[in-house]
């Protein structure tokens, strides 16, 4: 048996799960205070399905707070930057482009120096160690634990970002963290190093989240392996996800895409997720939520990371119906929702409670909508589903239309049918499709290199590209037997003679039961 | 409205405008609005129309090799102000003015880029009206005098300067060593004479740039924005298929397939590193020289080439490339399908 459990803003869900068994589901709201509300989501699952600690064998978690801490900018440490590929690339240092007050956040020093390689793999200048010593006394004399180092195509070669790695830990001492580019990315300096730097000013905060959420299970009995998700919706474990804490990114909409997919056994989807305050519209592909085009901007920095393409609008659950009904949202009630909604004994009509009150939903105290004019109910509802069918329309395949599924606590307040959509699914345990992504065990490999191919064939390339990426996906802890390519592609590099590709492959595969070393 | 000057107010508008114009070719313009908005106020660049008094002596500026490799080796800086010093040196010819050679992409940002640094007027034109894979496409190598002199600075910090040669010359000095010292070079080719920018260049690609850039932000709709501009969206949809291989003369050859999702129409997107040419149920809708753009209708961000994957969704817009192409049939087959390598004449823009 397995654990999922899904940290959002105002839910922390968790299912109980063997196979793609459903046992048992808990919806648990709360406000601040994700701990207390871990533990209990955690004793009400204990409670409805009697299951014992030891027969837990994993547990595995999605949870926005490592992403919250940044996007609220709250608990960042302050990193230095290093970044190797002088003379190249002094027109645009480290944090170019980032927002004032997320650099004034972060920014502890940044660096030029020596290192990094061209495309073909040759140096562009050797690491200078001396000049590495001088940063690290630099760095020394400053309140900095945590350096993020970049280099020039370190995705072909990271030698130069280990070597100075090594100089700065002997120079600064073994308590210093170190993020370094190459694990963060393909091509792309900019969005590369961008993305170590969020990493490195995350790990301090990212620890104490995940200390909470161990602590949380000890206090529950449960001993079994944590793994967290990442964005792409596969595992990593506890290990990994305190070394790699952006990597958690966008593990909240994505588990809701997959959980969706696995419940209802459709891997090709729309999925529309209602929450309390957002409704999120995005596509599974085999299994896998489409990722948008170009590098995604989280606060405002540009990063390799990659997110899902949603959709997100306004509106759920929570939302506040404007006097007269004539619009909704987004002025949502969020945090406060439980006590404010009419059906939870607030004072502000939402559109749960019209759901509530023209019969669409069973959910809070009934009797409290009662007084709600039945035509302003519809009107409202009418509005939030003519929303929701244009973002459906602007993701649909036109041709041959994927089939939608309906996800989240708020899914409920759909009808049956979308205006000019037609019938959507909602699968049982909707409600908690995100705490179902979560705990769905696979992990991942990826590779993304540029190579200028000598006598090999582009055939050889390519295959060398697809077992770099299970070999990763192995070494995350896949079961090899089940490791397979999801995703590959080799596109010829435009205005370069000289057969020089990008080879991009990504593996995915079953977590293995053995006990891998993700 | 014609620019006269090229600042910090205008960076998103000209950059936005220098994407699309890109054609899905041209690199991406992130990194150097980056560039461009660390100048902040400083950045006031003089603008010269054609049809103005010019500098007698004016430099081409372009990037040569790879864009993508550029994302990752970003330059220094210092590579265009020395392409440019070293055609003084050789000419003992004081520049003193500075074009982009292409409009598309990020060519022209590095122009003006390069006017901020040296402190010379940027010229209101380029030498193609969009973004091209090859010297020789440009229009400043037409009949006539065709040999001038150039100077590339590679990433690795080469300087090769070829002097009295033709576009045909420069590719083959330059292209693969350049694909031999790191991918990509900065190249300025001049000095050019007024007379030549005046009787060869493509005008007001600036502004043209930064209009398009404004509107295409603040229209109402794409469609409102392609028409403002005489062009039209030939269609909205998803792509279903996309498919990569080798050129030899783009280097790369992608065949895009999407499905409108207003009437079921295929659209199919013919590209090298740029797009090249539009069909709707397999007639042909646009060409080149004119500006084919796929751009995500919600974020009106234009994609490239290589962005696009199956599932992605694009509005194809086609826009009126520059007249300069059309006035004689010798310009016009430099830059048709044909000269591609497909067997499709260009499509004439009346037919819109």
């Amino acid at each position: 048996m397995r654990i999922g459990i899904d940290i959002a803003r105002t839910h922390a869900d968790a299912v109980l799960m063997t196979d793609d068994v459903v046992l048992g589901s808990v919806k648990h709201a709360f406000n601040a205070d994700v701990p207390s509300a871990v533990d209990e989501a955690l004793a009400q699952l204990s409670a409805r399905s009697a299951f014992r600690a030891r027969d837990i064998e994993t547990v595995m978690v999605g949870t926005v707070q490592v992403m919250n801490a940044l996007l609220e900018a709250e608990g960042l440490s302050r990193t230095a930057v290093i970044r190797l590929g002088l003379p190249a690339t002094s027109l645009l240092p480290p944090f170019a482009g980032w927002p004032t007050h997320m650099a004034e956040a972060v920014h502890g020093a940044s660096f030029l120096a020596h290192g990094g390689h061209d495309f073909d793999g040759r140096a562009i200048s050797p690491v200078d160690r001396e000049e590495l010593r001088r940063i690290a006394g630099e760095i020394g004399r400053l309140e900095i634990s945590s350096i993020a180092i970049s280099s020039v195509f370190a995705p072909i070669n990271a030698d130069a970002e280990i070597e100075a790695r090594n100089v700065l830990r002997d120079e600064l001492g073994r308590e210093m963290t170190f993020s370094l580019s190459h694990d963060f990315g393909g091509i792309g300096l900019l969005e590369r190093e961008n993305a170590a730097i969020v990493n490195a000013a995350l790990l301090e905060r990212a620890g104490r989240i995940f200390d909470q959420l161990t602590a949380s299970f000890a206090r529950s009995g449960i001993s079994a392996p944590l793994y967290v998700s990442q964005n792409d919706g596969t595992l990593m474990n506890l290990e990994r996800a305190r070394r790699y804490p952006v990597a958690t990114f966008a593990s909240g909409s994505t588990n809701s895409l997959r959980g969706a997919a696995l419940l209802t056994g459709i891997d090709d989807c729309v999925v529309v997720d209602v929450g309390g305050v957002t409704t999120d519209i995005g596509v599974v592909s085999a299994g896998f939520p489409l990722r948008g085009a170009g590098a995604a901007a989280l606060a405002g920095i540009r990063t390799s990371i990659a997110m899902p393409d949603l959709l997100s609008l306004a509106v759920g659950g929570g939302s506040i119906v404007m006097p007269g009904g004539a619009s909704v949202g987004p002025k949502s009630i969020g945090h406060g929702r439980a006590a404010n909604a009419l059906i939870f004994g607030g004072r502000k009509l939402t559109v749960a409670d019209a759901a509530v009150a023209v019969g669409r939903a069973d959910i809070g105290d009934a009797s409290r909508v009662a007084h709600v004019d039945r035509r302003l109910a519809r009107r409202v509802l009418r509005a939030v589903e003519m929303q929701v069918a244009d973002a459906v329309e602007r993701v649909q395949l036109p041709i041959s239309p994927l089939p939608v599924v309906a996800v989240g606590g708020g899914a409920a307040l759909l009808p049956d049918r979308l205006p000019r959509i037609g019938a959507i699914e909602r699968p049982p345990h909707h409600a908690v499709a995100n705490a179902i992504g979560a705990a769905i065990p696979q992990v991942s490999g990826v590779v993304d290199q540029v190579h200028r191919l000598a006598s090999e064939s582009i055939e050889t390339q390519s295959e060398a590209a697809r077992y770099g990426a299970m070999d990763a996906a192995i070494a995350a802890g896949a079961d090899p037997r089940s490791v397979r390519i999801v995703d590959f592609d080799c596109i010829p590099i435009p205005y370069l003679p000289g057969r020089a590709y990008r080879f991009r492959a990504k593996a995915v595969g079953d977590l293995s039961k053995y006990g891998g070393t993700p | 409205m014609t620019l006269s000057r090229l600042g910090s107010a205008e960076t998103i508008d000209f950059s936005t405008g220098a994407s699309l114009l890109g054609c899905g070719g041209g690199g991406r313009v992130d990194y150097l609005t980056t560039a461009l908005e660390l100048v902040g106020d400083d950045l006031d660049v003089p603008v010269l129309g054609v049809d103005g008094p010019l500098p007698e002596s004016i430099a081409v500026v372009g990037l040569l090799g790879s864009t993508l490799i550029m994302d990752e080796k970003i330059p220094n800086g210092t590579e265009f102000p020395r392409a440019l010093r070293a055609l003084e040196q050789w000419s003992g010819i004081q520049i003193g003015g500075v074009a982009a050679a292409q409009i598309g992409g990020v060519t022209s940002m590095q122009a003006l880029i390069v006017a901020h640094q040296t402190g010379l007027p940027l010229i209101d034109a380029d030498f193609e009206g969009t973004a091209t894979p090859r010297l020789e496409q440009l229009s400043l190598f037409g009949p006539g005098e065709n040999r001038f002199t150039a100077a590339a600075v590679t990433s690795t910090g080469l300087t090769i300067l070829v002097a009295d040669a033709t576009a045909e010359d420069l590719e083959d000095a330059w292209r693969g060593t350049v694909a031999d010292t790191g991918g990509w070079a900065a190249f300025a080719i001049g000095p050019v004479s007024a007379d030549n920018v005046r009787s060869r260049a493509i005008e007001g690609s600036l502004t043209r740039a930064v209009a398009i850039g404004r509107s295409v932000r603040a229209a109402k709709d794409l469609d409102e924005f392609a028409r403002e501009h005489g062009g039209r969206v030939v269609a909205t949809g998803r792509i279903r298929e996309v498919e990569r291989t080798g050129d030899a003369l783009s280097f790369v050859h992608n065949d895009i397939v999407a499905v409108d999702s207003a009437n079921g129409a295929i659209l199919r997107i013919e590209a090298g590193s740029e797009y090249l040419l539009a069909l709707i149920d397999g007639v042909p809708v646009a060409s080149t020289p004119s500006v084919i753009a796929l751009l995500d209708p919600l974020t009106r961000r234009s994609l490239a080439v290589d962005d696009l994957r199956v599932g992605t969704t694009v509005a194809a817009i086609v826009l009126p490339g520059a007249a300069w192409w059309w006035k004689e049939a010798s310009r016009l087959a430099r830059v048709s399908p044909r000269a591609y390598g497909m067997d499709f004449d260009a499509v004439d823009e009346a037919t819109w």
